[in-house]
């Protein structure tokens, strides 16, 4: 049912107080429309138009990493066709995220051939092989992760202006119907946004003070691109987390809404207590309610996964990218205590910059995750405790439960495995076992390099 | 394109027939599957010549590496097992093609039929068909030029009955895949006719929900029509189920020996890139043009090999996917007819308890999660064989 069509509530003998057939909203607020059959046709006044900063509530909270994401090329940048809806970006707009894409995929092949030449050669460290090979390795995999989050950037535009537009949609229709303002401080991508610059100019800095010799100038493109593509693709990954936190706080809210019909709230409510968070909500608007918490909670769901099909193969990629630096991290230091000799302060440094930089990207990434499939999840369990007095509420409530069977969220990397609160500990655990293997390799190269010293004296 | 889908139909099918996998002959007109003498005799001539040449050849064969005592490095052991895995393969899916040689002209029959009554299945598997077409035909092109660079030797009847019977287990081998991959293709091609089906009497409905008249005729008229047609798409749910479950089945030695073959191909793969990375100072990896061409045959055969893991994952996304559409029955603003709401509650319902899934000969499920934890096994015994590789034997 449209939320614009009129709902004539008959006065019952519990409302002889108020002999008028009217509506009265959950949340206390003042209905904007009118009495259905008022003698004081009197139109309500219209609402204060809304100051500039307040016209996007919601993105204005991620303005400062959206920003940044669409001056590197990987957000499109956008057109405000009204206050809840985002248009398609000009054609210069679009000519500039093209250029930056191009010029990103240049520097791409140029970081790819310099690292099979010699151009190269004095940013990598000759330990031994095996410490080379997970240099390369990881290199590598940086490389791709960021060539591949800004084609698939590229490829899904639309997709994310879609994604945006419904947000919006549903924040609009939320504040005509309760005068809700859904916005919450998200500061947290700011801080974010401030550690991950100042991780990698610290990490940049040490590579520069351990390069022996004068650095040339394709050393300081490679080690600039370097820092780039790392601070994008962690940036990307904060902008996601800042997505679903909007879409946890959107389906937090209809969570709250449907929980005022819980059997204890109407219970609180019959009681007389006022003291609890949510107001109890009077049976009677259920019928009405549930359709708009249903729609909303199904719009929810195809934000939920549309955001996932976006950062599908991204996080796919990132992952691994990122389990592969924090295993080769743990392996450095590692090798660093345990070393006979001196021990780098330089690369002591480089190693703690890096965990901290992917272990708070993970656990950023994981509660983000697991707060919003949590909550998401949460509807048919609180619908469950909503007493329905007839059967036309009840046949309601059933419809619901019986799509919601077996049919559990999840926020998946390209389906290969679930992102929650538990994906941290996994990573862990796996970084143990490879972590143990590569040990096994350096302690294997050592004896033959041991054996080879031993038999030359002999030769 | 409907040509171009029956030229590629009719030469996987007489390429299958001169492999020796298919069993049966098919009518090019009518499409319909049928035992003949012919067929039968063919087929068996060919897999006996077969199973013969193979055993000629592994007994007379100077340079087979299978004899202990001329194997001494890791790398022929290595080599040996994956051959072996996959000779073992073949013959045992062989074997198996004529135990259910009944149950796949039925589900051939059937598959076809199915075609022939929805011509508008044909665009929504033809892209796939194609592609899958391509990948596999270039994979065993490139597959039998390094065969035939790997073995090294002069040119003669030796090398000729060993590179017929490599080609043939090869090219079998591929010839079941393609098959099963068509198969499934086509129930892909359904679920998509089923799912664009249910949304559009999921808008109807929708439009129903918004008249007035609730109590007239026409309403209840529409209603039961509704019903009809969803009762029909649940049924044709249920026969697409069933024909997975059963497709799973007869096929399960088929896709057992398919996942041995490719986890311990992957396996033997890293082992041998390795290996040529360390050793090989002559032969086709030791120049950048033939570097490419390993690289370029790795990558259609992996694409090959992901094309036939994903089909099946996408058949599960597309039920996951109808049971997503139905959830929009609950902001249905009024109430249906009580079997309109029936039907849709039934189809739910069906949905819930029956959830559609890939199991390997009972062993295991085959899911997205799985495929991570297989590769993650892949790689944890490619590197207990490079680092044996790197214990055992002395550098340069």
């Amino acid at each position: 049912m449209s939320p614009n069509t009129w709902v004539i509530e008959m006065p019952t003998q519990k409302t002889r107080l108020h002999p008028y057939p009217r509506r009265i909203s959950p949340y206390r607020t003042p209905s904007v429309n009118r009495n259905a059959f008022s003698h004081e046709a009197r139109p309500p006044p219209p609402p204060p138009p809304l100051p500039k900063t307040l016209e996007h509530p919601v993105f204005e909270d991620i303005r400062t990493i959206m920003s940044v994401l669409k001056a590197s090329g990987l957000m499109p940048i956008y057109e405000q066709l009204s206050s809840y809806k985002v248009g398609p970006p000009t054609k210069t707009n679009e000519f500039y995220s093209f250029f930056v894409r191009g010029v990103v995929h240049a520097l791409t092949i140029f970081n790819v051939y310099s690292l099979f030449t010699p151009s190269s050669a004095q940013l990598f460290y000759s330990y031994r092989e095996t410490d080379n090979v997970n240099q390369w390795i990881e290199l590598l995999l940086c490389i791709l992760t960021y060539t591949l989050t800004v084609f698939v950037c590229a490829r899904n535009t639309k997709n994310v202006l879609r994604v945006m537009n419904e947000i919006l949609q549903l924040d609009e229709e939320v504040r005509r119907r309760f005068g809700a303002n859904l916005s919450q401080n998200f500061s947290f991508s700011v801080k974010y946004l401030v550690g991950i610059t100042a991780c990698q100019t610290y990490i940049i800095v040490l590579k520069i003070y351990a390069v022996e010799g004068v650095i040339t100038p394709t050393s300081y493109v490679l080690l600039a691109f370097y820092a780039v593509q790392n601070g994008l693709t962690a940036t990307y990954i904060v902008f996601a987390s800042a997505l679903l936190r909007i879409v946890y706080i959107r389906f937090h809210f209809i969570n709250q809404l449907l929980n005022g019909y819980t059997y204890v709230q109407q219970q609180r409510r019959k009681g007389g207590n006022r003291r609890t968070t949510a107001a109890p909500s009077l049976m009677e608007h259920f019928p009405e309610d549930s359709l708009f918490i249903y729609r909303m909670h199904n719009k929810l769901l195809r934000i939920y996964k549309g955001i996932n099909d976006c950062c599908n193969l991204i996080l796919v990629s990132f992952l691994g990218y990122s389990f592969y630096t924090v295993t080769t991290n743990c392996y450095n230091l590692f090798v660093q205590i345990t070393a006979k000799g001196m021990v780098s302060s330089n690369i002591l440094q480089w190693c703690f910059a890096w965990l901290c930089m992917h272990v708070s990207l993970l656990a950023l990434l994981s509660r983000s995750c697991g707060l919003t499939t949590r909550e998401a999840n949460a509807t048919s369990q609180i619908l469950a405790r909503v007493y329905a007095k007839s059967k036309e509420y009840q046949n309601i409530i059933d419809k619901f439960l019986t799509k919601s069977i077996k049919q559990e969220v999840q926020f998946t990397a390209y389906g290969f495995f679930a992102i929650d609160n538990s994906t941290l500990f996994k990573i862990f655990s796996a970084v143990t076992t490879y972590l143990v293997i590569l040990i096994q390799f350096k302690q294997l190269e050592d004896s033959k390099v041991e054996d080879h010293v031993q038999e030359q004296p002999q030769t | 394109m409907a040509d171009i889908v029956w030229l590629v139909q009719r030469f996987v099918y007489l390429y299958g027939r001169i492999m020796g996998v298919l069993n049966f002959e098919v009518d090019s007109r009518t499409g319909r599957a049928k035992f003949t003498r012919r067929a039968t005799i063919l087929a068996v001539v060919h897999n006996i010549s077969l199973i013969w040449l193979l055993a000629f050849q592994l007994l007379h064969d100077e340079t087979a590496i299978w004899k202990i005592n001329r194997g001494k490095y890791l790398h022929e052991y290595v080599f040996v097992l994956v051959t072996a895995v996959r000779h073992f393969a073949v013959l045992g899916t062989l074997v198996s093609r004529w135990r259910n040689r009944g149950k796949i002209l039925r589900i051939w029959n059937l598959l076809s039929r199915s075609i022939q009554e929805r011509p508008e299945l044909i665009p929504l598997f033809s892209r796939e068909l194609i592609v899958k077409f391509v990948f596999a035909f270039m994979s065993d092109c490139l597959h039998i030029v390094l065969d035939l660079n790997a073995l090294r030797e002069t040119p003669g009847p030796a090398l000729a009955l060993k590179m017929v019977v490599w080609c043939t287990f090869s090219s079998i081998f591929d010839m079941i895949v393609a098959q099963y991959y068509t198969a499934i293709m086509q129930v892909k091609a359904h679920y998509k006719l089923i799912k664009r089906e249910l949304r559009e009497l999921l808008r109807e409905t929708q439009t129903l929900c918004g008249k007035s008249n609730r109590r007239g005729g026409v309403f209840v008229t529409k209603c039961c029509a509704l019903s009809d047609r969803l009762d029909r798409i649940a049924e044709t749910q249920s026969k697409l189920k069933a024909l997975v479950d059963s497709m799973s089945e007869i096929f399960q030695i088929q896709i057992f020996s398919m996942t041995i073959v490719y986890y311990l191909s992957t396996m033997g793969n890293i082992y041998f890139a390795f290996c040529t990375l360390r050793y090989n100072t002559s032969g086709l990896a030791a120049s950048h043009w033939g570097l490419l061409l390993i690289v370029i045959s790795i990558a259609f055969y992996y694409a090959d090999n992901f094309i036939t893991i994903f089909i099946g994952f996408s058949i599960l996304d597309s039920n996951a996917e109808m049971a997503k559409i139905l959830e929009e029955r609950t902001v249905f603003g009024g109430e249906l007819d009580e079997r309109l709401e029936a039907s849709f509650e039934s189809f739910q319902l069906q949905l819930a308890q029956n959830p559609l899934e890939f199991y390997i000969m009972g062993l295991f499920k085959m899911e997205r999660g799985r495929f991570v934890s297989a590769a993650n096994s892949i790689i944890v015994h490619s590197i207990l064989l490079i680092q044996w590789e790197v214990q055992n034997t002395y550098p340069g």
